[in-house]
């Protein structure tokens, strides 16, 4: 059975490899093209058909790419082969056996110049193959194009799914999607598993059928339904090893109140939830108005645009909608809520926050191959004017320029071939060392691979910096003149200079792009710095974190929660090597958070202002000694603070700077909610923590003690221990003490935890470096070439300076200096564009601004440190020059 | 024809798994590259390569194409073997044949 569903997405990848086959099948001549296109994509279709995993398909796109640019090679060699007739000093078979001969004649130069176009070939194209998994590849669904986000920014209820659905007819369905920890305690230890609460419809929007049994349907969001549940292919297979007769089986599954599920259905394999999640279960609608139902959880919507609308219409009736139900919940939406209420493609608004990195990252890489073909460039042309006599003869016995050109411009081809392919190993070779750097966040990261797009990225960036590379060099020195370049006439040293500018020109620009390049990594890097020194206003190191869940424990009720969380608190402070213990609802360092309208005492709210939101923590005693947070003044939570004595309230320093400045927030008092409730008496200050990551600023924050608030909340244990292995191994042991039946999830150190929110710097700062130093290496290198072959040209002058009493030194000085004029000037021009070029960075910069001038100064003398030993070396060289030597052979 | 036959000779590695594989009958791309493979395990053919040859061996007159059979797929191109390129894999064949006896009669397949 779950046969079909491999099927169902491998026919989708199938279809746009097929395309992209095509694409390759251009490389052959027309007439071989025509003749043949439509059997070999047969054949290639079978290669693709037998390959069932990622890794295979890749493997038969490299061999596809190779096995067409080898032979579409030689049916064009074969081609024009007949076409001239023959061979001869004109003919193309003997131009490519020189040039094969050529470049083994110089074998640094062709070795330098193929390793350099791999490197830069490689790195774009493992750096495409991100952007096109993440960025551009479409959502595995049916019409991808036509699912939108609906509103994403708001919150939504069921009602309001209802009413926009009735409100937007452009929009054939929506659905409503909220994700619940829900615990499964059939087959198996207890354990939680993420559950996406859907409306029916989400199953029609996407256009997915179940493998197995059926979806959800509309009956299902019914009144008085049923619970019924719908299985993801690894749940079905991890928990109920894939058995067919779990359908119509009643499951213990504990969502909300609903604690068994009947299995209607299960996914195909390889099928991905939006957004996550390992089941799927009913939201219910009760047909609530919008201010009267409290299902506020339904925080992601998802829609299909209908047969002939446009998402500009779809977009514009979802903002006469909300603006409708705006006013309908006053308090529920503010003004900046309502303007930005609209569609957005479901795709774009999964990838927003990686899109413009990514592009960015691929841009700097850009840069690079930029380098690269620079590089190769120069060295060319430095190989043309070292050949120009050897091509003088070949012109002197009848070759034309045309040929001459050809034979250079196929040597250049076969630096970019065997540079493209080596490029493509070097690509699927350091993907992996990309995937494993991707911050966890990064959506579809899973889904990156070098595949058919990749493949045809490398091989179209290859003819592009093949031509790049070889065309100019071919032209330039095919202009080779018998009668002047054999006998050394002026013409030919004309010649000579303006291919010096020429190179000189290149390497400015190779430095010029190095610097904007090194310049973007160092600046990720400062911030990474920063970031990772940043004060977070408690100590992370030391402390686990695990989460006992109360649900599935067959008790309910607030005080199931209290008892359960109350037990393991107690519980934990008797195991050996535990220093302090304490909890929390919201983990600390996630991105999640709670925050309520707050109305501090005294604090006026300006006129049609709501009151200001505030972070809501509710911790059990001991939370602050655990992560030695600061108390500023007064007392922490304790054990006495329970529900029936007076409501005490902690707050940190940025409250009290935001609502009480200059005054003593010792005993004034505060509401959440609204003013109607009853007031808290703050009793304490604590110093400000980094709640959500090392990147975000403090916000104003209060604490409330845990056991005295009346919801049923899970608490999030925080542990400082002397032995964390021991404790680990021991949590089991202790929560099954008070409750064998209640899941422990989420174990981890919480150094460890919070490192993750530096993550994303750490992608872009690590890739960064990693173009950043390619792309020095490679414009030393090109610096170097430039120099060693001027020096080598220059060799006879040097005697003469040196016969005519010029010191070692002052020689060396000449040398080094002739070569340092682009470089300097490159490295200003390059400074000027890194104004622009770093722009895209400024949203990724923590702390530093585009124009840090440690980032300017680190990055300069890098380049100087480099750039001056790659002039150096051969300047050294120019510096031992025998006079007698290279004068007595002129 | 023997003289015709041997001025192909010695032939092509994937030209004679060619040739053998449409021997067994006329045959299309697709069944071709699964009779070779069944024929010569952990082999993998891919289109270009295949189809250069094919097109070489048309051209050679050792195959022709004909009709596609009844309920076969018009698109695909058929192939068949021609009285020369029957002749040709014949004198291969034999050549190779001739081949692995000197191999023999040289004690060299004992030693492996």
């Amino acid at each position: 059975m779950p046969k079909r569903l491999d099927s169902w997405k491998n026919s989708e990848v199938n279809r746009r490899d097929q395309r992209l086959y095509r694409v390759l099948l251009h490389l052959f001549p027309s007439a071989f093209r025509d003749r043949w296109a439509e059997d070999m994509e047969a054949v290639f279709r079978h290669r693709l058909e037998e390959a069932t995993t990622r890794r295979a398909r890749a493997r038969v796109w490299i061999t596809a790419v190779a096995d067409t640019t080898g032979q579409a090679a030689l049916e064009w060699w074969q081609h024009i082969g007949w076409i001239k007739g023959g061979d001869g000093m004109n003919g193309i078979g003997s131009e490519w056996k020189q040039a094969v001969r050529g470049l083994q004649r110089t074998p640094w130069i062709t070795l330098t110049a193929v390793l350099t176009m791999a490197l830069g070939i490689g790195a774009n194209t493992a750096m495409f193959s991100v952007v096109d998994g993440v960025v551009l590849e479409p959502l595995p669904y049916d019409e991808p194009d036509g699912i939108v986000a609906v509103w994403p920014e708001a919150n939504f209820n069921t009602a309001m799914v209802r009413e926009i659905d009735e409100a937007a007819p452009a929009l054939s369905d929506i659905a409503g999607i909220s994700i619940w920890t829900a615990v499964l305690s059939e087959a198996g230890d207890p354990t939680e598993v993420d559950v996406a609460r859907v409306t029916p419809s989400y199953f029609r929007i996407l256009g997915v059928d179940a493998a197995l049994g059926r979806t959800l349907t509309d009956d299902d969001g019914r009144p008085g339904a049923p619970s019924v549940v719908v299985l993801t292919h690894d749940l079905w297979v991890a928990r109920f090893g894939a058995d067919p007769d779990v359908l119509g089986r009643s499951i213990a599954l504990s969502v909300e109140d609903a604690t068994a599920h009947t299995v209607v259905g299960v996914m195909p394999n390889g099928y991905d939830p939006i957004p996550i999640g390992e089941a799927w279960t009913a939201v219910v609608d009760l047909g609530a108005t919008v201010a009267d139902d409290n299902t506020w959880f339904v925080n992601r919507r998802i829609g299909r645009i209908a047969p002939g609308a446009t998402i500009e219409q779809a977009d514009a009736q979802v903002a006469s909608a909300a603006q409708r139900i705006g006013s309908q919940a006053p308090n529920q939406f503010d003004e900046a809520d309502l303007r930005v209420a609209g569609v957005v493609r479901l795709k774009e608004s999964m990838t927003e926050d990686a899109r413009l990195a990514l592009w960015g990252l691929l841009g700097a890489v850009g840069l690079v191959l930029l380098i690269a073909c620079a590089n190769v460039a120069n060295l060319l042309l430095a190989r043309g004017e070292s050949r120009r006599t050897t091509l003088a003869v070949r012109a002197a016995l009848g070759a034309s320029r045309r040929s001459i050109a050809r034979l250079l411009l196929i040597e250049a081809s076969m630096i970019g071939v065997v540079g493209g392919l080596l490029g493509l190993w070097t690509a699927y070779g350091s993907l992996g060392l990309i995937l494993s750097l991707a911050p966890p966040e990064l959506p579809r990261i899973d889904q990156v691979s070098v595949d058919g797009g990749a493949l045809a990225f490398a091989v179209t960036a290859t003819l592009l910096a093949t031509l790049l590379a070889g065309l100019w060099p071919a032209i330039r020195a095919s202009r080779v003149d018998p009668g002047s370049d054999l006998t050394g006439a002026t013409r030919a040293a004309a010649g000579r200079r303006s291919s010096r500018v020429i190179s000189h020109g290149l390497v400015g620009l190779e430095m010029a792009l190095a610097v904007v390049v090194a310049l973007g990594s160092a600046l990720m890097l400062r911030s990474l710095g920063e970031l990772l020194t940043v004060d977070l206003g408690f100590e992370p190191e030391g402390v686990v974190v695990f989460r006992p869940n109360a649900l599935g424990t067959g008790r309910s009720g607030v005080d199931a929660y209290r008892s359960l969380y109350g037990q393991v608190w107690a519980n934990l402070q008797d195991e050996p090597g535990v220093e302090s213990v304490g909890g929390v609802q919201v983990l600390t360092g996630s991105l999640n958070n709670w925050s309520f309208p707050t109305w501090p005492e005294g604090h006026v709210v300006a006129e049609g202002d709501g009151a200001p939101t505030v972070n809501f923590r509710a911790v059990l005693p001991g939370y602050f000694e655990t992560l030695e947070i600061p108390l500023l003044s007064g007392r922490t939570i304790e054990e006495t603070d329970r529900d029936d004595t007076e409501g005490v309230v902690v707050v940190n320093q940025t409250f009290v700077d935001t609502f009480w400045p200059d005054e003593d927030p010792i005993g004034r008092t505060l509401n959440i909610f609204s003013r109607n409730e009853p007031a808290l008496r703050v009793v304490g200050v604590v110093g400000d923590i980094r709640q959500h990551g090392r990147a975000r600023a403090p916000r104003p924050e209060l604490y409330v003690p845990f056991m005295d608030w009346d919801w049923e909340m899970s608490a999030w244990m925080v542990v400082r221990t002397r032995t964390p292995d021991a404790l680990e191994s021991r949590l089991r042991a202790i929560v099954d003490e008070v409750d064998a039946s209640a899941p422990i999830a989420g174990v981890q150190r919480l150094d460890e935890f919070f490192d993750q929110s530096a993550s994303s710097t750490r992608f872009f700062a690590v890739l960064l470096s990693i173009f950043g130093f390619l792309g020095l290496a490679l414009g030393a290198i090109g610096i170097y070439g430039v120099s060693s072959f001027a020096v080598a040209r220059r060799a006879p002058e040097f005697g003469v300076r040196v016969a005519l009493g010029a010191t070692r030194f002052e020689v060396v000085r000449t040398a080094m200096l002739s070569g340092a004029a682009p470089i300097v000037l490159g490295a200003g021009v390059g400074l000027a564009a890194s104004v622009v070029g770093t722009r895209w960075l400024r949203s990724y910069l923590f702390e530093v601004q585009p124009t840090d001038p440690l980032a300017i100064v680190l990055v300069l003398s890098a380049l100087g440190g480099v750039a001056v030993a790659a002039l150096a070396i051969p300047a050294w060289r120019a510096g031992r020059v025998d006079p007698a030597r290279v004068l007595g052979g002129d | 024809m023997g003289d015709d036959a041997s001025s192909h000779l010695p032939l092509h590695p994937l030209a004679f798994r060619i040739l053998m594989a449409v021997h067994e009958g006329p045959s299309f791309g697709t069944e071709i590259v699964q009779r070779i493979e069944a024929a010569e395990v952990g082999t993998k053919l891919y289109p270009a390569n295949l189809y250069r040859r094919i097109r070489d061996l048309l051209g050679d007159g050792l195959l022709e194409e004909c009709a596609s059979p009844e309920g076969a797929d018009p698109r695909r191109t058929y192939v068949r073997l021609t009285d020369a390129g029957r002749a040709v894999a014949l004198a291969e064949a034999r050549r190779l044949r001739a081949l692995v006896l000197d191999a023999q009669a040289a004690r060299l397949l004992e030693e492996l």
